[in-house]
């Protein structure tokens, strides 16, 4: 229940002046009677009866004066339009006055405030919407506080005839229209002024006289008023009102209008009157007399009756009657009188209706007053009846005739309050247009009544009136004290929306700044700091809705730019160039919902609207503000450099290549020449004096929108320098005049930037101007690491100090330029020899000496030095050494004495040839550190050279050996070489065969000759031992003693395999290698052999190959083949490695049983043990371990066909076995047994044979021996024979004379047996 | 405000409409709220996942059960994310896939 009602619900008296008594104040500079008496109200201690006649006390009791004319006209006036008129009116009445308001409530901390709860404090804008609303005075048709409840009649006795006077005021009807409540007081109030013409008993006895003839409701008020006016004395401010509508009062313009203006205000904006001591006295002496002796008791009378009326209506039987009449269908009207028919009060009903309210003509016969039990309801409420009052309204309530909107005021808090509110707000807004001013206002007295606790936009609808907006304002206001933050935000931001389509700009913009201070403020999350911790972040680094603040803030900067701050708008614009997050992202938030596209207008939103914004503004704030405009405060929000892909670029960069490779070949040189001397080489990655590097600067757009820089640079500090001033001077950087990114764009932008001395520069910062317009510079350093040393450090987050690109100057004594003098794309053959010539140029100042080349491990390469082989006639086989290493090749030393004769002076230049040998088929690249000096200088400098090619297949070569049948040779070696279909027609010169055991030899005596693309041709080679072969043993033993050491896990020591002798033959035609071949032939082989070591023995250690492997095996045979394309021009070799001829005797078998059966020794690593016994089983599986059956059993002449006449005798025919030991090392033991008679076995369908004379031969074969064996068979009958089951035994063995009985140590035994048929056929050339 | 269709306008009622749901959360335990709020032609319901993930939808019409339907499947789809070793509860969800499930989800249901 509300201490204090409202002061629109107070009772309203209209005052009827005459034209005397208003020329009266006028003189007295008085304002008019109405707001006199207004003055004195609300009036104090007054007490009321309930119906029940309980004395009510009223701490203050509100009353409302005004004139009867201004209500009269009020009441004609179109209620839609007074309505727009009251809106516009307070819209006018804010907007005048709100720059103020925001300015002091700002002062005082208004929004701290609000977050206080400090209920006292109200918001100025909130106020003034209230007052004008309170201040409305003209009946409603919906309610009826405003309808007047008394008229009092005014006259003055300075009229010459009072009495006429008020004859003539009291014939003059109200002229309400028909729904105004008729049901009025009259009181006829006689002023007696002391300068009157009558005398105070004269005056008394008008007073007698007008009572007589008016009743008793009369009273004589002697006012003294002073000729100079008394000084002003201080009342109540007066609630604002309408103004009259100005065509209305064109008709009376005799009434002054009611306006604040009229009101004569302090300069602090209090109310005054011009009244002495003792007319204030009398006057307020009237005030209480007409409320206490009058009003109060007329109403309280009005009450009792109409209460007698509604109580007999409730009673049960008019309930049930009205119950059946309304079951029934009649068509009565409701029971509840209105005045105009029950007329129980004729004393002061008698003067309400007159014929003169036909006169308006428009509700002459219109709608009724409000029903009695309305007013009953409202005198109730007005008196302080409560129990009354709640009583009323809710059967009207009940009846759907409204009372919804007192009930909330009436009701202690609950539920069903808010459910009144809604109902209320319900029906304005069904019973009027969703819109209508009407409503409007309705609705915003509602509001102003209830104050707290109900919904707001429910009944603004779509209203764009100032006072709808600061009504949202107020909601957000008590929402802010409810703790609802977010919802706060939203009214506020609403509420600017309205506003600043009525052009209110502080307002708007002081609401806004409040969504956006409320906003920013997110709410309290109950989470543990952890939480944050965790993926370190910050608190406050969520992020939250994307579009929310750039809204805001764009508002607030269109408004600061309209209002004249262009500074301001500045600067909220800057902000808004963020920049969408990601892409994604973007696509996310605008969400389309149920698949179909929201209509979003982007176009308010879009980074290019806020570009175009902050375009436009800051043009204006520069051009106004003249040159010496701070622009210091002025940030780029966004940056444009993408500092961890900008990159210093020096000269010799270009070639490009892996970091990692070139670093190797760094580490090659350094390896090399740690054992030549101290020098050491410079890294590169220096630029030199007065030549230009580049600093590739990233720049990436993250806006939706085209920019452009001016005069972007970068600004380059020196390490010594000190200063935080701009570039040092020695450097000359390149400044782009204009770049323009487009949307999203990143582009990479050279900056050539020239030393002019040497020097260790920092690039810091790069510069340029946004849009031309605001100078910006970004830092290009890149945050340190993180430092995790000691525990404070790894307990917090402590970074390195920043990193800066960092570019080296150094003096260009040194320089040498390189490139390959043709340098198109080149496309080789497999095996293809090419000559490629190198430019090499001195650049720098001082003579160069010293030349190497640093290739990778693979490429195959010679330089060409410009030796002629000499021509000697060629021998039959060629023989050379090999190192036999698999070592890595060493740089190669570049032959100036030779090319040049002198070392390479300044400025000077020469070509150099260089044959480069595809050996790979694919896209490869040739990478080459050029390293050189000048003589005795201590340090090396390099530069880098790389030449991409691509190799395409050409031959396809297949060999396959065995041993020969053939008893001049000990191995048969078939090559297949197939050309590839899409080669071209391809001569092959030579076959070579290299070895350091066997010599080859072809079978076929002739050239091959040209090879068709997709031709093959086959050729047989025959392997013989070579009799001066030397170093093989010793390279066996050096393979198994490594071996061993690896297999018993000591330290494997580096020394190198002995040299080996290799045997070359040619295959095709005697020639003779060129040296360079020799070198060609042996990287070829070692990359094979390396390459195959690699793949086979994968858990060793990568640097032991050389020091455990030769690069050649003791019998391994290498063939090259040798080709021409004569129509390309192009010729070259083909190496083909991993044949290796003769048995071994699995040397190592011994070393690996005795390393499987050392202890083992625990290791916690499983991974240890598996690489060991993967170690031992690729040893075992290795070329080193082969063991083979070295004796071989063939059949001279299988397949014969002997003729023999078997009607004389039976056939004898001699067979020869030819049986070789293939071993080169070790003798072996055999018995050959054939098979006595044997009956013919399942298996071949070859009939059996029988042997007769010797079956059993023995004997021992030493290393490569061969013997003939020679059975004979017996063949009863023609037929074809096989030999039978045979079997032969072998053991392989030494010869040591000092144990075993013969002095035989057997070592492998093998069982050999028939394998093929080796069929002999039997023909019978018997004539019969 | 013609109908409210400035975007940021649209997320200030969903971010406002959050105050409302946290307030009914208090008393209410159901997972789905449906028209918890209300904001012009703008209708706000809600999912309150049972780790206080708030899901709020804004829509125009009355489709309860479209609507009920289409959370849940959010839901499922979220849970999916989250299960996502890499993903933590500081970042967004970025997923593509996140983001047509739940178009498709919303064809289907509204």
């Amino acid at each position: 229940m509300p201490s204090m009602l409202p002061p629109s619900l107070a009772p309203h008296t209209c005052i009827l002046p005459s034209q005397d008594l208003v020329d009266l104040l006028a003189s007295s500079s008085l304002p008019p009677l109405p707001q006199i008496l207004q003055s004195f109200s609300p009036l104090p201690q007054v007490t009321t009866r309930t119906t029940t006649l309980t004395p009510v006390p009223h701490p203050t009791f509100a009353l409302r004066f005004s004139d009867l004319v201004e209500i009269e006209e009020g009441c004609r006036e179109d209620e839609e339009q007074r309505a727009a008129r009251t809106l516009d009116w307070i819209s006018a009445r804010i907007s005048r006055r709100c720059a103020k308001w925001v300015e002091d409530w700002e002062r005082v901390g208004g929004a701290a405030v609000e977050t206080e709860r400090n209920a006292n404090l109200r918001t100025p804008w909130w106020d003034e919407v209230r007052h004008c609303i309170e201040g409305d005075h003209i009946p409603s048709r919906i309610e009826g506080w405003n309808h007047p409840v008394a008229v009092i009649v005014a006259v003055s006795t300075m009229s010459p005839n009072p009495l006429q006077a008020l004859a003539q005021l009291h014939a003059r009807p109200p002229e309400f229209p028909s729904w105004v409540d008729g049901n009025q007081l009259r009181y006829t109030l006689i002023i007696h002024p002391k300068n009157s013409a009558l005398s105070d008993e004269e005056a008394g006895a008008l007073f007698n006289a007008v009572k007589k003839q008016y009743g008793l409701h009369t009273f004589l008020l002697p006012l003294e008023l002073p000729s100079p006016p008394p000084p002003p004395v201080p009342v109540p401010l007066q609630p604002p009102r309408l103004p009259r509508n100005p065509q209305s009062t064109t008709q009376t313009p005799e009434i002054a209008p009611l306006s604040p203006g009229a009101i004569p205000t302090l300069p602090g904006g209090l109310n005054t009157l011009r009244m002495g001591e003792q007319d204030i006295q009398q006057t307020a002496r009237f005030v209480r007399e007409f409320v206490a002796m009058s009003l109060v008791p007329w109403m309280e009378k009005c009450a009792v009756e109409w209460n007698e009326n509604f109580s007999s209506t409730r009673r049960l039987p008019s309930r049930l009657f009205s119950s059946t009449r309304r079951l029934f269908g009649s068509a009565t009207p409701s029971p509840t009188p209105t005045h105009g028919q029950n007329s129980s009060i004729s004393s002061v009903t008698s003067r309400t209706r007159s014929g003169s309210n036909s006169s308006i003509a428009s509700v002459g016969s219109g709608p009724p007053p409000p029903p009695q039990q309305r007013r009953l309801a409202e005198f109730a409420t007005t008196l302080g009846d409560l129990k009354l009052a709640i009583n009323v309204w809710e059967t009207i309530r009940k009846d759907g005739k409204g009372g919804s909107e007192i009930l909330p005021l009436l009701l202690s808090p609950s539920p069903a309050v808010q459910l009144h509110v809604s109902h209320a707000l319900q029906v304005v807004m069904t019973s009027n247009t969703h819109s209508s001013a009407v409503a409007q206002v309705r609705a915003l007295a509602y509001a102003v009544r209830w104050e707290m606790g109900c919904h707001p936009p429910d009944f603004i609808g779509n209203a764009e009136e100032p006072p709808s907006a600061v009504l949202l304002a107020h909601a957000a206001y008590l929402s802010v004290r409810k703790k609802a933050r977010r919802r706060a935000a939203l009214w506020y931001l609403f509420a600017a929306n309205r506003l600043e389509k009525s052009g209110i700009k502080p307002l708007t913009m002081y609401f806004l700044r409040r969504a956006h201070d409320l906003y920013k403020v997110s709410p309290e999350k109950s989470l543990s700091p952890s939480f944050w911790d965790s993926e370190g972040m910050d608190v406050g680094s969520q992020a939250g809705f994307d579009a929310i603040v750039p809204g805001i803030e764009h508002a607030l900067g269109r408004l600061h730019y309209t209002t004249g701050d262009v500074r301001r708008a500045v600067r909220f614009f800057l902000t808004l160039l963020q920049g969408a997050s990601s892409p994604e992202q973007a696509v996310l938030s605008l969400g389309t919902s149920n698949g179909s596209n929201l209509e979003l207008s982007k176009a308010t939103m879009s980074d290019k609207v806020f570009l175009e914004d902050f375009r436009v503004s800051f043009q204006h704030l520069k051009d106004t503000s003249g040159p010496n405009f701070d622009l210091s405060d002025l940030k780029l929000p966004v940056t444009f450099c993408d500092v961890r892909h900008t990159r210093l670029r020096l000269p010799g960069d270009s070639v490009g290549g892996d970091p990692d490779l070139w670093e190797s070949r760094e580490d090659t040189w350094r390896t090399y020449w740690k054992s030549q001397g101290k020098e050491s080489l410079q890294s590169t990655g220096k630029a030199a004096v007065n030549e230009p590097f580049w600093v590739d600067l990233v720049m990436h757009n993250p806006l939706d929108v085209d920019i452009s820089l001016a005069n972007l640079t970068i600004i380059i500090k020196e390490s010594t320098a000190e200063s935080s001033g701009p570039s040092v001077d020695f450097v000359e950087v390149e400044v782009i005049d204009e770049l323009v990114l487009g949307a999203k764009e990143t582009q990479t932008i050279p900056l050539s930037v020239r030393a002019k001395r040497p020097s260790t520069l920092f690039i810091t910062q790069a510069s340029y101007s946004f849009l031309n317009l605001l100078p910006s510079s970004e830092s290009l350093a890149v945050r340190g690491r993180r430092l995790q040393d000691t525990p404070i450090q790894r307990q917090s987050k402590v970074y390195a100090p920043d990193v800066y690109i960092k570019a080296l100057v150094e003096d260009a004594s040194q320089r040498l330029s390189v490139d390959f003098v043709d340098d198109g794309r080149l496309v080789l053959e497999h095996g293809e020899c090419m000559h490629m010539r190198l430019w090499v140029s001195n650049i720098g100042t001082e003579a160069i000496n010293d030349i190497w080349i640093v290739a990778g491990p693979d490429d195959e390469y010679c330089i060409d030095d410009g030796d002629v082989a000499d021509s000697v006639p060629p021998p039959a086989f060629e023989v050379f050494t090999s190192s036999n290493s698999l070592a890595q090749r060493l740089p190669q030393r570049v032959p100036l004495d030779k090319l040049l004769g002198s070392p390479l002076a300044p400025g000077q230049s020469f070509e150099f040839a260089l044959t480069l040998h595809a050996n790979t088929v694919g896209d490869q690249e040739l990478s080459m550190a050029v390293v050189f000096r000048q003589k005795e200088r201590p340090t090396f400098h390099s530069i880098r050279v790389m030449r991409s090619f691509e190799v395409r297949p050409l031959l396809s070569v297949a060999s396959a050996y065995g041993p020969s049948n053939d008893l001049d040779e000990l191995f048969s070696l078939d090559l297949d070489i197939r050309s590839v279909p899409a080669a071209a027609t391809i001569e092959i010169s030579q076959v070579t065969t290299m070895s350091p055991t066997w010599a080859c030899a072809s079978r076929a005596k002739r050239r091959i000759g040209t090879l068709l693309p997709g031709q093959a041709v086959h050729l047989p080679l025959g392997a013989q031992p070579w009799d001066q072969r030397s170093g093989g043993d010793e390279t066996y033993k050096f393979a198994l003693g490594k071996l061993e050491e690896v297999l018993q896990g000591s330290d494997t020591d580096l020394s190198h395999p002995p040299p080996l002798v290799l045997r070359c033959d040619h295959a095709v035609s005697t020639s003779v290698l060129p040296s360079t071949m020799q070198s060609f032939l042996h990287q070829g082989r070692r990359n094979n052999a390396a390459r195959h070591i690699a793949a086979v023995h994968r858990n060793l250690p990568h640097h032991l190959y050389p020091a455990i492997f030769p690069l050649y095996h003791p019998h391994a045979v290498d063939v090259v083949i040798f080709w021409e394309i004569p129509s390309e021009g192009r010729s070259g070799h083909i190496l083909v490695t991993g044949t290796t001829l003769g048995a071994g005797h699995g040397d190592l078998n011994g070393i690996i049983q005795e390393a499987e059966e050392m202890k083992v020794k625990r290791n916690m690593y499983a991974e240890t043990q598996i690489e060991r016994s993967s170690i031992l089983e690729a040893i075992r599986a290795s070329e080193w371990n082969s063991e083979t059956n070295p004796v071989v059993l063939t059949v001279q002449g299988s397949g014969a066909v002997v003729e023999h006449d078997f009607s004389s005798s039976s056939c004898h025919i001699p067979v020869t076995l030819s049986l070789r030991n293939y071993s080169l090392t070790r003798p072996a033991k055999y018995t050959f047994k054939l098979p006595p008679q044997t009956p013919a076995s399942g298996v071949s369908d070859m009939a059996a044979p029988s042997w007769i004379g010797r079956l059993t031969y023995r004997g021992t074969l030493k290393p490569l021996e061969h013997l003939l064996l020679r059975p004979t068979l017996h063949a009863t009958q023609p037929d074809t024979y096989t030999l039978g089951d045979w079997r032969l035994e072998i053991e392989v063995g030494d010869e040591v004379p000092s144990t075993g009985v013969h002095g035989w140590r057997t070592q492998y035994r093998y069982v050999d047996g028939p394998s093929t048929a080796a069929p002999i056929t039997v023909v019978d050339v018997s004539s019969e | 405000m013609g109908g409210g269709q400035d975007r940021h306008v649209i997320q200030m009622i969903a971010n406002a409409s959050l105050d409302v749901i946290e307030e009914v959360v208090r008393k209410d335990n159901a997972m789905y709220l449906k028209s918890v709020d209300k904001f012009n032609e703008w209708t706000v319901s809600a999912f309150i996942t049972p780790g206080n993930m708030k899901f709020v939808l804004l829509h125009e019409g009355k489709n309860d059960e479209g609507i009920r339907a289409f959370f849940s499947d959010v839901w499922e789809l979220y849970v999916k994310t989250t299960m996502n070793p890499f993903h933590t509860a500081h970042s967004g969800i970025r997923s593509t896939v996140f983001d047509t499930r739940v178009r498709a989800s919303a064809r289907k249901h509204l």
